[in-house]
Order: structure tokens, then sequence, then C-alpha cells
């Protein structure tokens, strides 16, 4: 790689031992990856999703976070302060926490931002970027045209304290043109499906993800940002599409022969009724009662209305326990205009951070503890759930709306079983 | 004895030999790995759906071959733990590395080789002894029974 003289000093130990442990890393990433050279980065995002942090990498006995620590201790004693414009959502611990915002981090939700509704400001188009949530990283690529490879956690940290990242991958305009056409056959109608299509189309190419796909047949008048967050949130799970163009609408992809930079596509298939079926199949109603039920794709203002309207009149069924994740401008507007308090009057309970639900009078992460707490079985709105929790051996069941959802909540049982 | 060489470019770390474990789908260790939330020492392939190929199977001490990586950036989290009780694999061959498994390949060091002449997941196979040299870019085959 060929490194400015500032990259240099800052490898050579100039800047300090932490400043060089980190430029070391990412020199080591270039070098393997066959980057050229650093760029600068314009925003770093130390948000991990985690909930209770349990296991995600925030909790103190957790060897990531040891790690991280150790390093941030060494920056701690040479003063090193982050060198891009740094953001972090509270998912880590309070002492965790000080520690990153006195290295220069803005703290910029406290409920935890897994999702772009919750980055302010987001960045531009062709900004270098390193966002901390994969799905953040998919949208600020395939919507906005800002660039970004998904390392992680340790990348990310790597490139706050250097200001740097490597140029490889994405970062990279051949990288960024199409290679798969996919022909989208459906209109989906709400947020769930637009996260099954993407499922669908993540796990088709979950082998050569970096093929990337571009969507056709898409209305760009009738879809909404909160539907594309949606199908981002499931591009990367199963598969990890962190790079993907809808012809119309984003940046890179005005037109299809745009998107694939004027050559043919290496291959082409169809997303129509029945691929989204198949998606549907994989977490079917199983027989078991609900146990928890969850709205865990946070939930925007609007969102939340129509929750609250569902909940009219109604009470959340005895044997069920029903959660729902909000967004920060949805937690705001649920607390200053009552309808928290509604919610929780008809015994919905609305998680203080993304990530949580209730399980027999304890908060838990499901993700880590669901097997461990005895679950059998969850129902949910969320694809990652279901991909990420049915290995734990706990029936995970995909309702395609959240009417279908507040109903199983409400009646405490799930059609079929 | 017979040998199948499979060159590619610079990986990441040094040399490590071992049995291979061949994972034919991509690999996210928050999904696919269920038992390490119980026991850090239990690497066993716990995914019907995702992982089919190695159900049962543990990585624990193998060289572990598969696609690539998959899902969000959780498998950073659980491998780091995975390592700091002895059960990370010995090293790791993809068809192409995901950036995660990358990064915690050069902090954990782990010999990571990717971007192969052949596809490493067609051409090994489970119970092959595998010698990896991520300097050159060299990984050497000896076929179970040979």
């Amino acid at each position: 790689m060929r490194l400015t003289k500032d990259e240099e000093k800052m490898l050579s130990g100039g800047y300090g031992e932490a400043t060089r442990r980190a430029m070391e890393i990412l020199v080591t990433m270039g070098d393997y990856a066959g980057a050229q050279r650093m760029v600068p980065v314009s925003w770093a995002d130390l948000s991990t999703f985690s909930g209770i942090g349990g296991g995600h990498g925030d909790s103190p006995d957790n060897d990531l976070y040891k790690f991280m620590k150790e390093l941030d201790d060494l920056c701690d004693r040479e003063g090193v302060r982050f060198r891009c414009p740094t953001t972090l959502a509270d998912a880590g611990t309070p002492e965790s926490n000080a520690r990153l915002t006195r290295m220069g981090a803005q703290l910029i939700s406290p409920a935890g931002a897994s999702s772009p509704h919750d980055i302010f400001p987001l960045p531009l188009f062709g900004q270098y970027v390193t966002p901390g949530a994969t799905n953040i990283n998919t949208y600020c690529n395939s919507m906005i045209g800002a660039r970004g490879n998904n390392e992680g956690p340790i990348g990310v940290r790597m490139a706050a304290i250097t200001g740097r990242t490597p140029q490889y991958g994405y970062l990279l305009n051949e990288n960024r043109l199409a290679k798969t056409h996919v022909e989208v056959r459906v209109a989906p109608k709400n947020y769930i499906e637009w996260a099954v299509l993407g499922f669908y189309i993540s796990k088709r190419l979950s082998r050569h993800y970096w093929d990337v796909p571009v969507l056709t047949g898409i209305d760009p008048v009738a879809v909404t940002s909160d539907d594309i967050m949606s199908l981002c949130a499931s591009m990367n799970n199963p598969g990890s599409i962190t790079h993907f163009l809808i012809e119309g609408l984003s940046p890179e992809s005005r037109t299809l022969e745009q998107a694939l930079g004027g050559r043919k596509p290496k291959e082409r298939f169809t997303v129509g009724p029945k691929e989204m079926e198949e998606v549907y199949d994989t977490y079917p109603p199983t027989g078991n009662k609900p146990e928890i039920v969850t709205l865990r794709f946070p939930l925007t203002v609007q969102r939340l209305y129509e929750v609250a309207g569902l909940f009219e009149g109604k009470k959340v069924h005895k044997d069920v326990s029903f959660s729902v994740d909000l967004t920060l401008a949805a937690k705001l507007v649920a607390e200053g205009s009552g309808l928290k308090k509604r919610l929780e009057a008809a015994g919905v309970l609305v998680a203080e951070k993304q990530g949580q639900v209730m399980w027999r009078g304890q908060m838990i992460d499901p993700w880590v503890d669901a097997k461990r707490a005895g679950v059998r079985t969850m129902v949910t709105d969320s694809l990652k759930d279901c991909n990420a929790i049915s290995q734990q051996e706990i029936d995970m069941v995909l309702l395609p709306s959240l009417e279908r959802i507040v109903e199983v909540a409400v009646t405490g049982k799930v059609e079929g079983g | 004895m017979a040998k199948i060489m499979l060159t590619g470019h610079k990986g990441i770390g040094g040399t490590a030999e071992g049995e291979a474990l061949v994972c034919q789908e991509p690999i996210n260790l928050m999904a696919d790995t269920g038992n390490v939330w119980t026991d850090l020492r239990d690497t066993t392939f716990t995914n019907k759906v995702g992982t089919p190929s190695v159900y049962g199977e543990r990585f624990a001490g193998k060289v572990l071959v598969f696609p690539t990586g998959k899902g969000g950036i959780f498998s950073t989290n659980i491998m780091m733990d995975v390592a700091t009780v002895g059960c990370a694999p010995k090293a790791i061959v993809n068809v192409m590395a995901h950036p995660v498994w990358a990064t915690l390949a050069i902090v954990l060091n782990i010999p990571l080789v990717d971007r192969l002449d052949k596809d490493p997941c067609t051409v090994i196979e489970t119970g092959d002894n595998v010698k990896v040299d991520a300097r050159r870019g060299i990984v050497e085959v000896t076929k179970k029974g040979s």
C-alpha cells in the first residue's frame, strides 16, 4: 500500500502506541485485500446493537470488550481523540460510553441505533464511512451512495482512531456495479413484506454476495424510506449483501444500464409470490402457543400510531409477553403524546432500549438468552430474529402484518396453533 | 500420497496444519452455533437451515473451510470469546473472506487465505489434512485415507 506521510507517522508510532496498533491492523487488512491506499473516513459509528449486553461485545465479560477496553485505556493514557466524526448509540456499559465520548464520540441515541432511522446526520454520496450496524452500512451503500465495507466493530474502531480505512471492496467503483439482475414481480404491501423480499435475495446470493444485485420492477413512487430500511435489514441476513441497487432509486442506478455499467448480468432471477411464500414457509406456526410476541423492527412514528390504533379497547393476552422496539423519534412521540401510557395500560411493554423483550418478569435479549431462559415459541415481525434465534431450537413464527401480530398478542393464539 | 495444491495471494497470518471441516454454506456464528451461549467450548454447528452441511460438527481446532461469512457483525464477538478458551479454528480457508472474518483473523492471528485458483469447498473434504501457508497464499491438501 502507498501511505501518506501522516499515515506513515501513525504506523511508525509517531502519534503513540494506540494509533500505531490501529494503523497496523488497517494496513494488514489493506495489504491482504489488495488495497492501494488509505482513504479519509467521513463518519465512523461505534454503535453495535446489543440490547442488554449479555454477549454482543459490550459486556465486561466479553473478550471483544476486553480487547477494546485495553486499546481505549491506551488511547486515554495517550490522549488520543478520534480523527473523524464519530457517533455512538447507548448500546454499551455506562463506563464504555463515558470513555468513548471522552475520546470525541457523540452519543446520538439513548435507546440504541439498530437501523438508519436513528442515525443523525446520515452521510452523503461518495463519502467513505464505517457504520457500526450492518443494515446501516447497507443503507448507506445502496440508497445514499456513501461507501462502506462491513468490517464489524474492530474495523470501525481502528477507522475512528486513525480517521482512515483501506480502499478495497465497496470503496472501489468497479465493485459497486451490479452483477446480478433481480426482477421483482411482487409489490410488497408493508415493511415485513419488504424484509421477506430482501431475505429471499440475500439467501439466494449468500455464497457470492459480492455479485451486487440490481432490483428492477419496484415502483419508485410508492416506496418509502422505511420500506427500504426494512429491506436493508434482511439483505444482510441470512446472506451478507452489503451493497445492492434499485433501478430508479439508488443514486448509482438511475437506469438498469448504469447499474450494470453497460455489461450483461452474470445471473438473472425473478422474485414473485411463490418465492415470497417460500420465506414465510420457513418460519410457520407450529401449533405451540405463542409465549413472546414482539415487534422488533423499531416502530416509526407512523407505525406507533398504527399499533396504538390496533390496541383500542383491547389488551395483551395474560399468557403472552408483548413488546415493541421504538425508533428514537417514536420514543419521543410516545412519551410526549401519552401513547406510551396507553400502550402500557393495554399490557404492551415499550422497550427502553432496542433489542430487549420481557420474559417472566425479566428483560432478556432473545438473540442471546432465549434458550437459556426457557422460551419455546416467539412470534415476530423480524426475519433477523427468526434466523438468529431459530437455531436455539425455539419455534420462530413470522407473520406478514402488524394486524396479524397484534391479533396474536391479544388472543394468545396463532393461526394454525 | 496424493496432494493437491491450491494457490492464491498473500493472506493473513502465518502457517497452520490440521484436519479440515468443510462447510458448503456461508457461516454466521450468531445464527449457526447456538451452544456457545451456554458453553464457549461447545462450537457445534446447530442450525439445520443455515448450515446443514456441518450440522452437529464442531469447528474448534479444525481448518475451517467455507465459502464466506454472512449475517451481521456478531461473528466477531463470538469468535473472540471462543478464542479465549482455545477453541478457535486452526486456520480459515474461504472462497472470498468476509471483512468481519478478515479483521478477526488479524486480531486473533488465525491464518486465513481466500481467492484461490480452485474452489476450496469443492476440492477439500471434511477429514482431509490441510496445510495453510498464508504468507505465500498456498493451501496443501492431503486427501483422507491416502
